[in-house]
Formats: C-alpha cells, sequence, structure tokens
C-alpha cells in the first residue's frame, strides 16, 4: 500500500532521501502541469518545476502540516511562475507546435473518435490555450487550480491568500472571458457535440 | 436576485453550494431561463478548458545526495551546474597544471627550446644541463633559477645540520635516533623530488625534440620543393624570353634588308 503524502513528508523530514523522492515522483507531473498552465513555455515550466522540489526540499524541516503537501508544493510553484512573469515581463505564452504530428495523434485517438475528431480536439486545445493567455494571471490561475487541479473554492482562497468571494469572483470573470474568446474564435457550444 | 449573484452561479457550475443553497437555486432556475442558459455556457466551456492539456514530457526529477534535508548545502549540491563552472573549472586544472609542468618555450637564434618540469630549479636533467650551455638568453634565466636551487639547497642543508646537532645529555638517545631519521627522510625526500623531476623533464624534452626535428625535416623538405617549383617557374620564363629575343632580332633583320633593297 502506498504511504501518503505525510508519511512521506515525516520520513523526508527525518532524513529519508527516498521518501522525498517517492513525493517528487507523485507530484512532479501536476507541478509540471500547473507551471506549464501559469507561463506557457515548456522549457521554462520545466525549469519552475525543478526549482518547486528544490525549494521544497531546502524547507522541508520547516513545513509543520497547516497545509496539505500538495498546496504547499502549489503555493511554490505559483510564487516561482509569478517571479518568471515578472523577471521576464511578458504575459504567458500559448505555445502550440507549427504541424500535427499525425503519429502522436492516432496514440491519443479514444476508441470510437475518428482522426477529423481528433484533428478538431486539438485545435479546440489550442484556441483554449490562446483565450486562456489573454486573461489576467490572477484569474487565469484561479481557473488552472479548480479547472485542472480541483481544489476547493476554500483551498484557492487560503492558496491565494484572498477571500472565499474574491476566488468565486475571479473564475466567473474568467470563464466569461474564455467563453467570449472561444465563442470569437468559432468555437460554438455544441462544437463537440457529435 | 439570483440572476445577480456570481457567487451562486460558479458554486452551482462546479456544485459547492450547500444543500439548501443548490435547493434554492435549482427552484430558481426552472423559471430562470436567462440563469439557465449562463450555467449551460459556462458548462460548456468547462467542457473546452478540459481539452487543453500540457505535453507529456520526460521528468524523473531526483534530489540526489546524502544527509538531513534541512542542510542549507545540500541542496546546492543538487543543482544542475552551469557550463559556465565546468570552464572555470577547466581553465583552473589547465593552470594548475601548467604550474605543475612549468612548461616553458624558448625562441633563439639555434631553434627552439621547450623545457617543463616542476621545481625546475631542483637537479636539472642532463638534456636541460645541455641547453643551458648551448643557449644565450636561457642561461641567464637558468642561472637565476640555479641561484634559487642553490639557495634552497643550502637552506636544506642548514635545516639537516640544526638536525644534526648534539642534543642535550636529557633527551641523548631517543631524540638522536628521531634526529636522524628525519634527516635521512628529508635527504630521501628530495632525492625522490630530483628523481621524479628529472625523469619527467627528460621524457617531456625527448618528445619535444622529437616534434622539433620532425618539423625541421618537414620544413626543409618543403623549401626544398620550393625551390624546385621556382627553378622550373624560371626556366620557363628564360626559355620564353630567349624565343622573343630571336623573334625580335629576325624582325629587324628583315626590316633592315628591306631597307637596304
Amino acid at each position: 500500500m502506498a504511504s501518503s503524502d505525510e508519511e512521506l513528508v515525516t520520513l523526508s523530514q527525518g532524513g529519508d532521501l527516498d521518501s522525498f523522492n517517492q513525493l517528487v515522483l507523485r507530484w512532479e507531473r501536476p507541478i509540471y502541469a500547473l507551471a506549464y498552465r501559469v507561463i506557457g513555455r515548456e522549457e521554462d515550466a520545466r525549469d519552475v518545476a525543478q526549482e518547486t522540489f528544490l525549494r521544497a526540499f531546502r524547507a522541508l524541516k520547516g513545513f509543520k502540516g497547516q497545509a496539505k503537501f500538495s498546496s504547499w508544493l502549489y503555493r511554490i510553484t505559483l510564487n516561482l511562475c509569478r517571479d518568471w512573469i515578472r523577471r521576464e515581463k511578458r504575459t504567458p505564452v500559448s505555445q502550440a507546435p507549427e504541424g500535427i504530428d499525425i503519429i502522436e495523434l492516432a496514440g491519443e485517438a479514444t476508441p470510437s473518435e475518428s482522426m477529423e475528431e481528433l484533428v478538431g480536439r486539438r485545435q479546440l486545445g489550442r484556441a483554449v490555450s490562446k483565450a486562456m493567455a489573454m486573461l489576467p494571471e490572477d484569474q487565469r490561475t484561479v481557473i488552472i487550480l479548480k479547472e485542472y487541479h480541483g481544489l476547493t473554492f476554500q483551498e484557492i482562497a487560503e492558496l491565494l491568500d484572498c477571500p472565499l468571494s474574491t476566488v468565486k469572483t475571479r473564475l466567473y470573470q474568467g470563464l466569461s472571458v474564455v467563453r467570449k474568446q472561444l465563442h470569437q474564435a468559432g468555437v460554438s457550444g455544441d462544437a463537440l457535440k457529435h | 436576485m439570483m440572476c445577480d449573484s456570481k457567487e451562486l452561479i460558479v458554486g452551482y457550475v462546479y456544485d459547492e453550494l450547500a444543500i439548501g443553497e443548490r435547493r434554492e437555486f435549482d427552484a430558481h432556475l426552472a423559471i430562470c431561463a436567462d440563469c439557465r442558459l449562463e450555467i449551460e455556457e459556462l458548462q460548456a466551456t468547462r467542457t473546452h478548458l478540459a481539452l487543453w492539456a500540457p505535453p507529456v514530457p520526460e521528468l524523473s526529477f531526483r534530489v540526489i545526495g546524502g544527509g538531513a534535508p534541512a542542510a542549507p548545502a545540500l541542496p546546492q549540491q543538487s543543482r544542475f551546474v552551469p557550463a559556465f563552472a565546468f570552464a572555470a573549472a577547466a581553465v583552473i586544472v589547465l593552470a594548475v597544471a601548467a604550474a605543475i609542468a612549468n612548461v616553458e618555450v624558448r625562441y633563439a637564434p639555434d631553434g627552439v627550446t621547450v623545457r617543463t618540469g616542476w621545481a625546475r630549479s631542483g637537479a636539472p636533467p642532463d638534456a636541460q644541463v645541455a641547453e643551458r650551455t648551448s643557449t644565450g638568453a636561457p642561461q641567464m634565466v637558468e642561472a637565476s633559477r640555479s641561484g634559487d636551487f642553490a639557495a634552497l639547497d643550502r637552506r636544506l642543508s642548514q635545516i639537516e645540520a640544526a638536525l644534526g646537532e648534539a642534543p642535550p645529555a636529557a633527551t641523548l638517545q631517543a631524540a638522536s635516533t628521531s634526529r636522524m631519521s628525519d634527516a635521512e627522510i628529508l635527504r630521501r625526500v628530495r632525492q625522490i623530488v630530483g628523481d621524479a623531476e628529472a625523469r619527467q623533464e627528460t621524457a617531456v624534452a625527448r618528445r619535444m625534440l622529437d616534434v622539433v626535428r620532425d618539423f625541421e625535416r618537414q620544413r626543409r623538405t618543403d623549401v626544398a620543393l620550393i625551390q624546385q617549383g621556382i627553378g622550373q617557374y624560371q626556366g620557363l620564363t628564360n626559355t620564353e624570353i630567349a624565343q622573343n629575343r630571336d623573334m625580335l632580332n629576325q624582325l629587324v633583320r628583315a626590316a633592315s634588308s628591306r631597307q637596304e633593297k
């Protein structure tokens, strides 16, 4: 049976490097995905994810478990992303490949999905990426944490140090902007209905 | 009123309303087409958002190194070392190696002289001695180094003499044995250092002499080839000049014979 985050954290705090590396293995992909969606660049997202774990390792003794380990990691990641955005003085980019790799696409296809549907899904994903890149950082962050990481409103509020109502407002505003952007890009509400 | 509450709408879309709130909002939706439409559109937007997938890179991060995580130096050790650090390290290593090898390249009228060996003020090998006596300017440098070596030698002798002096009677036998031992060690260390240096310098000098010899041989061959080429070119040119001269003489002769007629 796999150990919980809390158990692994306790072992890591006692100097067990393997336990910490188990935590890294468990969380590296969500942390990378968070960084990628916030800053939009693969290589920079990788650097941010790596730095997140190094900082977490360094500060592990000071982690008292008030929040979940994952929330703590998210906070470190978001701080690093914020630093990156300030340092680069630019908004996140919507990084999309130029061409479409048919072989790669075929690997992603669900058994009932045709190639046309798959290409359409890819294009929709790209449109979403562009729409998200246009959002202000605070709205984008809330949507990412809610949509892709499944945090509750309360967890997001604690993570971002803001009132619950602010989280909901940002979420509503952000979703509304994305909806308009997708509409302007020609993505209709029933684009996925076949 | 419910239509204006964005918090309620968002709470409903993400299913985070309290049971009472949800029941109340459901009742509102039954009579409010605008709110129903808005909820539908937000849910469609959420469906679209799900299509945005990040790339799937090979990550496999690992923190390496031992010790407790609180140790501040550990994460630093775990960092990736930038390329310039490797370059700087390489430069330092090269500098140290050059300093140890003490490579010296000199150009003199009689050829190239290359010397190496750490602590060159030590006992010189045969090859080095030969170079000193056969060159001009290097002799001065070597003379001063010989002076350094002599000074060092004197200093070592003084230390040995001091160590070899008779001790007070109270410390007699054991101390005497110890002093002899130290002096012997010192002599042996000097001998080992001198031998190692001699071997190193001789080997490198031989290698460099071979290189210089090969270089000189190749240079002479090249010069001979160039001279041969120039000679051929000059031969061709002289032939052409002679032909032109003959042609000109013939013309002059023809012209003067016409004038005579």
